[in-house]
C-alpha cells in the first residue's frame, strides 16, 4: 500500500516537473502563458499517474486536440505513447457530436411522451426522481473526462477514480506551492532576517500565512 | 467522515472497489458481490458479525500508521472540501485516530466477510507481486484507503476469479437465471449460506440468490445486481466527498458529487494560479528534492547532492520521491499529526533549499526583480 501511493505521487510530480521544466521557459513568459503550461502539466501529471482508466485518456487527448499543448505533449509522453493515444481507433470515444445530439433529442422526446401518458400513475414521483437523476447524469458525464459514452455503473466507477486523482493533484499541488513560496522568500531574505523569522527551524502552519506579510515587507526595499 | 456505524454495505464496496481497475474488478468481484447482495446483505443488517468485528478491530492497533494515513487521507479530502469542520487537520489526535480506526474496522469487516463468506481459509496470501504488478496501474489513493492485509486477500481472490471466468458479468447473470431457479426453488431463503456459496466463485458463471418473496426471473435478478452495484458505488463516492453521510437518495448525492468535482477542479484552476503567481524560476525544482532527499537520508549522499549538476535523471528522481515517501509514512507511524507532518515535508524541503540555493546565485537574481510584483499577489492569496 506504501508502494501504491508512492508510486501515484511519485508520477505525478516526475511527469508535473518534467512538464514545468519543459514548458516554462521563465524569461519570456507571461502570466497567463505560465498559468496555462502549469494547469497543463498538472492535468497531464494526473492522467499519466491515473494510467489505465478511461478518463485518463480522454484527460490527454481533450488536452491534444489544442495545437499549443502538441508538442509539449508529445515530449512529456513520448512520441510513441503518444501516438498510441491520439490514434482516433477507440471505439466509445469515437461517438460524433451530432450522433449524440440526435440520441439526446429522440430520448427526451421520448420520455416526454411516455410521461404524459402515464402522468396520472401514482408513479409520477418516480417518474420525476428518475428524470432528475437522469440530468445529474448528464452533468457529470460531461464533469468527468471520456464520461459521456460510459454507461452508469462504469460512469459511477469512473468518477470514483477521477475523485481520489484529483484531490491527490490539489493536495501535491498545494504541497508544491508552498515549498516553492517559501523557496522563494529564503532566496530574497539575507540570513540574519530569516533566522530571525524562525524560517530554518521548526515550521508550523501559521508561517505560510506569515509568509504573505513577510513577503510584502520583504518586497519593499529590494523593489 | 461516518465513523461511527460503517454498515456492511459500505465496507463490501470499498473493499472490491479499491482493489483495482473498475471495470475489471466489478466484472471479477461479481462472484462475491451478488452472493452476498443477494443472501447477504438483508442478513448483514449485522449482528453475527458485529462481535468479531471487535475482535478484528483488537488486532489492527498494531498498523497505526494505516490509521494516520487514512485518517490523513480523509482529513485532507474533508479539508480540501472545507465543508467538514468537525475532523479537521487541527482537531486532536484522537478524532483522527477515531477516523482512522474506523476505516480499519471497516476493512476488518470487509476482510472478515470476503475471508471466511467466499473463498473460506484456504486462500494464504501467498503473491504479493501479483498484485502489485496488477495494482500498479491504478489509483495509488483507492488502494491508500484500504488495509493491505485485506488488500491481498481480496486482489488474490479477484485474480483466481478473474482466471477461472471468461464471460461479461451480465451475461453470466442472465444465464444463471435459469440455473438459479431451480436452487432457489428448494431454498429460496433469506439466510446467509456462506458454506454453499464457497465453492462457487470458480464455476464459469455467477449464482445469484433470489431473496425472499422477491421476482425470481432472470430479468428482475440482473437488475437487482446492477442496482445493488451501482448503490455500492455510491456509498464509496459517499465516503469520499465529505459531509455526505446524511444524503439518502441518488439524486441528492450526485448532487453532492457534482458540486465536489467542480469544486475540486476550481481548486486545481486556482492552485495553477498560485503557482504561476509563486514561481518565475522553475529550474531548481529538481534540485529541491534531491537535495532533500539526501539530507534526509544520509551524509554521504548529501555530499554527492552539492556536487550534482541542476539536471537530476528520473532515476534519481525515482529514488529522491521514493524515499520522499518512505520518510513520509515513517513521520506517520510515529504519530505525528498530519499537519505536522505537511509541515515536516516542507520542512525538510526547505531547509535543503537553503543549502542548495547557496549555490545557485544567479536564479536569485530574477526572483528578486520578480519579488515586488510578486508579494501583493501572494499576499492577497494569503488573505
Amino acid at each position: 500500500m506504501q508502494a501504491a501511493d508512492l508510486s501515484f505521487h511519485r508520477i505525478f510530480l516526475k511527469t508535473m516537473f518534467m512538464g514545468l521544466k519543459l514548458g516554462v521557459s521563465s524569461r519570456k513568459m507571461s502570466y497567463q502563458e505560465r498559468k496555462r503550461v502549469i494547469k497543463l502539466s498538472a492535468n497531464i501529471a494526473m492522467a499519466v499517474a491515473g494510467n489505465g482508466m478511461n478518463w485518463s485518456r480522454a484527460l490527454i487527448i481533450r488536452h491534444a486536440k489544442h495545437e499549443k499543448n502538441k508538442v509539449l505533449l508529445r515530449s512529456l509522453l513520448g512520441r510513441k505513447r503518444y501516438e498510441s493515444i491520439t490514434e482516433p481507433g477507440f471505439a466509445p470515444l469515437n461517438f460524433t457530436w451530432q450522433k449524440m445530439i440526435m440520441k439526446r433529442r429522440f430520448r427526451r422526446t421520448n420520455s416526454i411522451l411516455r410521461r404524459g401518458a402515464h402522468a396520472s400513475n401514482g408513479a409520477t414521483a418516480r417518474v420525476i426522481a428518475r428524470s432528475m437523476a437522469k440530468k445529474r447524469t448528464r452533468t457529470l458525464k460531461s464533469l468527468v473526462p471520456g464520461g459521456e459514452s460510459l454507461d452508469d455503473l462504469s460512469l459511477l466507477g469512473e468518477t470514483i477514480d477521477y475523485v481520489i486523482s484529483l484531490q491527490t493533484q490539489v493536495h501535491l499541488m498545494r504541497l508544491l506551492t508552498e515549498v516553492l513560496s517559501v523557496s522563494n522568500l529564503r532566496q530574497t531574505l539575507p540570513q540574519g532576517l530569516q533566522g530571525t523569522l524562525g524560517l530554518s527551524n521548526s515550521w508550523l502552519p501559521t508561517r505560510i500565512l506569515m509568509s504573505g506579510s513577510v513577503d510584502y515587507m520583504g518586497g519593499s526595499p529590494l523593489s | 467522515m461516518n465513523c461511527g456505524t460503517p454498515s456492511p454495505d459500505q465496507l463490501r464496496p470499498a473493499l472490491g472497489l479499491s482493489s483495482f481497475n473498475w471495470n475489471q474488478s466489478m466484472d471479477s468481484l461479481s462472484p462475491i458481490f451478488p452472493l452476498p447482495a443477494s443472501g447477504e446483505i438483508s442478513s448483514f443488517m449485522g449482528n453475527p458479525l458485529n462481535s468479531m468485528h471487535v475482535n478484528r478491530l483488537m488486532q489492527f492497533p498494531a498498523d497505526p500508521g494505516f490509521a494516520e494515513r487514512a485518517a490523513r487521507y480523509s482529513c485532507f479530502s474533508s479539508a480540501n472540501y472545507g465543508a467538514f469542520s468537525g475532523v479537521s487537520e487541527a482537531a486532536g489526535k484522537p478524532s483522527r485516530v477515531s477516523s482512522g480506526h474506523c476505516l480499519k474496522a471497516k476493512e476488518s469487516r470487509m476482510q472478515l466477510e470476503m475471508g471466511d463468506g467466499e473463498f473460506g481459509s484456504g486462500k494464504e496470501d501467498s503473491s504479493v507481486t501479483d498484485p502489485a504488478s496488477v495494482l500498479g496501474e491504478s489509483s495509488a489513493k483507492k488502494r491508500k484507503a484500504a488495509a493491505k492485509r485485506k488488500l491481498k486477500v481480496t486482489v488474490e481472490n479477484d485474480l483466481i476469479a478473474k482466471k477461472s471466468r471468461s464471460a461479461e458479468s451480465t451475461e453470466i447473470e442472465k444465464d444463471s437465471g435459469m440455473p438459479k431457479e431451480e436452487q432457489n426453488v428448494d431454498e429460496k431463503k433469506q439466510g446467509k449460506d456462506d458454506g454453499t456459496k464457497a465453492s462457487e466463485p470458480f464455476k464459469d458463471y455467477i449464482h445469484v440468490r433470489a431473496r425472499r418473496g422477491q421476482a425470481t426471473d432472470s430479468h428482475s435478478l440482473a437488475e437487482r445486481v446492477r442496482r445493488e452495484k451501482i448503490s455500492q458505488r455510491m456509498k464509496l463516492l459517499q465516503d469520499l466527498v465529505p459531509g455526505c453521510n446524511k444524503i439518502t437518495g441518488k439524486a441528492l448525492m450526485l448532487d453532492e458529487i457534482i458540486n465536489y468535482v467542480q469544486a475540486l477542479q476550481r481548486q486545481v484552476e486556482f492552485l495553477s494560479m498560485k503557482l504561476a503567481t509563486v514561481n518565475p524560476g522553475l529550474e531548481f525544482n529538481l534540485e529541491n528534492l534531491f537535495a532533500k532527499e539526501s539530507n534526509e537520508e544520509s551524509p554521504i549522499p548529501f555530499t554527492l547532492a552539492n556536487g550534482i549538476d541542476t539536471h537530476c535523471s528520473i532515476g534519481q528522481l525515482d529514488s529522491i520521491l521514493h524515499q520522499a515517501a518512505l520518510m513520509q509514512s515513517s513521520l506517520d507511524m510515529f504519530g505525528s499529526s498530519a499537519s505536522q507532518v505537511e509541515n515536516l515535508w516542507d520542512d525538510e524541503l526547505n531547509t535543503v533549499l537553503q543549502s542548495s540555493f547557496g549555490q545557485n546565485q544567479e536564479i536569485g537574481a530574477p526572483s528578486q526583480s520578480f519579488h515586488g510584483q510578486l508579494s501583493i499577489p501572494h499576499m492577497k492569496i494569503e488573505l
